[in-house]
């Protein structure tokens, strides 16, 4: 797989320079691609930790973002992974300079299949189940002891899928949601490390638990793929994200994000 | 055509919910921020209420406060009235650890306040000249000398807020080879980071035993913890240093001055001398408040091996106030009864 990827890369390198190259098939049949996704783009969000804060803070971030996966048949493997560091502000305006009040990333993975379920000459409708995995750290030195917070939310995510295709063009939308999910959050009095301080850096496990709640996640996709002949395609999306614990845990948390994409996807 | 019609329809429903979905997060969170008067005052008197941690030692009716001030909150008044009805009610807990950041002032205990600065037990002109002197030494926050005919060391550590390190301990321990025993002096030493608590004792003769326990608030009751958590001594990289140690203390050495102070029970060659401490064990969060402002308070509480919280001050060993008439000869009769009590132990 590792050769698969550096030969990925090296395709990702030719078709910059607008050479073509056969690609090297990584799977025997017609009905089966193989593909490496490359993205990344602005982002924007929205945190509100009510256990430090009332207030929703909103974050700047840069989300790149990378997907392998497998089409055969009917049915789609995939698994995303994404990293996205961020600056937590209070009032953002695109006029006025930025103030960051603190520091964060995302750390996202999700994982899992996709069978397509209708499907006209250029029309598809797919239902997907995945695993979602999100880390959520933030640093606020505003709040002191309590100036680390680390969310963790794992739960199943189920979604559908509506792709339309348009001369060379695909245009897609879905929507998705976990029906359930745990939440790892800090308990009733945030404070780091408070057991014996021994150490600055947060001892996450002081204090924190794990708590289930029903629909913590929400998500939302639009986008536009351009086809190449050989299988490559590059695109745009916007993607949206809401999570939040409901009323599970000691003090709620809600967290939305804004991801604009351009997204480069390289047949193996 | 059925099912043509099905596709079509489930990808323009697909669409539509990633449209209608996309950005609606201000749907599904209700705004909390907020500048009135009243709801910022409520805020931080409930948030007091669920997580404060000393309610018991403070000895405070906290809603007959609530009852007392909510009259005078209105919203229309200013900011800078708002914000000293908030800070006479959190006045009312006495506590150091308990304080509201504005914009343009902060809150803080006045008797805490006070008493550090009344019942200051320390000339530090007198320690400069007298004890410390011209040629003393500095290795990294602690400023040290052999004092009592070179056989005591003296150290000085001013705040926790300064970096310290087991190395710096044996150093200055190798350095003095004969002394008797050392004095640490902490008076007036407000408080800092507790890192800096293990690391001076990492310098001790550890053996793993428990130096105190400490709970943190786990729901909205007053008495609402969490298990308590034994804090055990560290264990240092160096030979310890087994001589007789005086910790001197007084009303201004408080927070993680106090938590050393109580920790100094666990070690058989650790003694307290000089005042009460100032307390302050309990360890303070942040937060914010919907419009903004900041806030800090206790959320933990800590027992001493003795089982009691020493909240409102770590008492010494032995009692022994600055007497002016020694400083204003040059004497620090509180280092002096210090370096005596170490030379009565050392012939023992």
């Amino acid at each position: 797989m590792n050769r698969r990827i550096l030969l990925g890369t090296m395709l990702m390198v030719l078709v910059w320079t607008g050479r073509a190259q056969e690609p090297v098939a990584v799977c025997d049949t017609n009905d089966c691609r193989a593909f490496l996704t490359l993205g990344g783009g602005p982002s924007y969000g929205v945190s509100r930790d009510q256990g430090v804060s009332p207030i929703a803070y909103q974050l700047i971030a840069l989300a790149p973002y990378t997907e392998l996966s497998l089409d055969y048949g009917q049915w789609g493997f995939r698994t995303e992974l994404s990293l996205s560091p961020y600056l937590l502000t209070k009032n953002f305006q695109l006029t006025e300079e930025l103030s960051a009040h603190g520091y964060g990333v995302d750390l996202m993975l999700l994982s899992g299949f996709e069978h397509r379920v209708l499907h006209r000459e250029k029309m598809r409708v797919k239902v997907g189940l995945a695993g979602a995995g999100w880390l959520i750290m933030s640093y606020n030195s505003s709040y002191m002891n309590a100036c680390v917070s680390l969310s963790s939310l794992v739960a199943p995510v189920i979604s559908c899928q509506g792709e339309w295709d348009l001369w060379r063009f695909t245009l897609y939308g879905s929507a998705g949601a976990a029906p359930v999910g745990g939440w790892y959050r800090p308990g009733f009095a945030y404070i780091s490390n408070y057991s014996s301080g021994e150490s600055e850096v947060a001892t996450f496990n002081d204090d924190y638990s794990w708590n289930t709640t029903l629909f913590p996640l929400l998500k939302t996709e639009l986008g536009i793929d351009y086809r190449f002949k050989k299988g490559h395609s590059l695109g745009a999306s916007y993607r949206w994200y809401f999570l939040t614990t409901r009323e599970s845990g000691n003090w709620p948390f809600e967290a939305a994000r804004h991801h604009l994409r351009l997204v480069l996807r390289i047949a193996l | 055509m059925f099912k043509f019609r099905l596709t079509y329809l489930f990808i323009v429903l697909v669409a539509l919910a990633a449209c209608c979905l996309s950005s609606c997060e201000k749907m599904l969170m209700e705004d909390l921020q907020g500048y009135s008067a009243e709801k910022n005052f409520d805020y931080l008197w409930q948030r007091v209420d669920q997580q404060y941690a000393l309610f018991d030692v403070k000895e405070v009716d906290w809603q007959r406060v609530y009852d007392t001030l909510r009259n005078k909150v209105y919203d229309d008044m200013e900011d800078e009235e708002l914000f000293r009805v908030m800070a006479t009610m959190l006045n009312t807990l006495q506590d150091g650890h308990v304080n509201l950041i504005t914009p343009f002032d902060m809150a803080r205990s006045d008797s805490v306040w006070y008493r550090r600065v009344y019942r200051n037990n320390i000339d530090e002109r007198v320690v400069d000249l007298y004890y410390l002197g011209i040629d003393q030494h500095t290795t990294g926050s602690l400023r040290h000398n052999i004092i009592a005919d070179s056989s005591v060391i003296y150290v000085r550590y001013r705040s926790f807020e300064s970096s310290v390190d087991e190395s710096q301990m044996h150093y200055i321990a190798d350095l003095y080879p004969k002394a008797k025993g050392m004095i640490l002096d902490l008076r007036q030493n407000g408080g800092g980071a507790i890192r800096y608590i293990w690391e001076l004792l990492k310098a001790m003769p550890g053996h793993n035993q428990t130096l105190y326990t400490t709970q943190l608030k786990s729901g909205p009751g007053h008495n609402d913890f969490g298990a308590a958590t034994p804090v055990t001594a560290p264990t240092g990289k160096y030979e310890s240093f087994k001589k007789p140690v005086v910790v001197l203390t007084d009303r201004g050495s408080y927070s993680a001055t106090s938590i050393f102070a109580i920790s100094t029970m666990a070690y058989d060659n650790m003694y307290r001398m000089g005042d009460t401490t100032g307390g302050g064990l309990g360890l303070p969060n942040g937060g914010e408040l919907p419009n903004g402002w900041i806030y800090r308070f206790s959320v933990t509480r800590t027992l001493a091996l003795d089982g009691k919280n020493y909240e409102n001050g770590v008492p010494p060993d032995h009692t022994v106030i600055l007497d002016p008439a020694a400083t204003a000869v040059g004497h620090d009769n509180v280092i002096d009864s210090a370096a005596t009590f170490i030379k009565a132990l050392s012939t023992l």
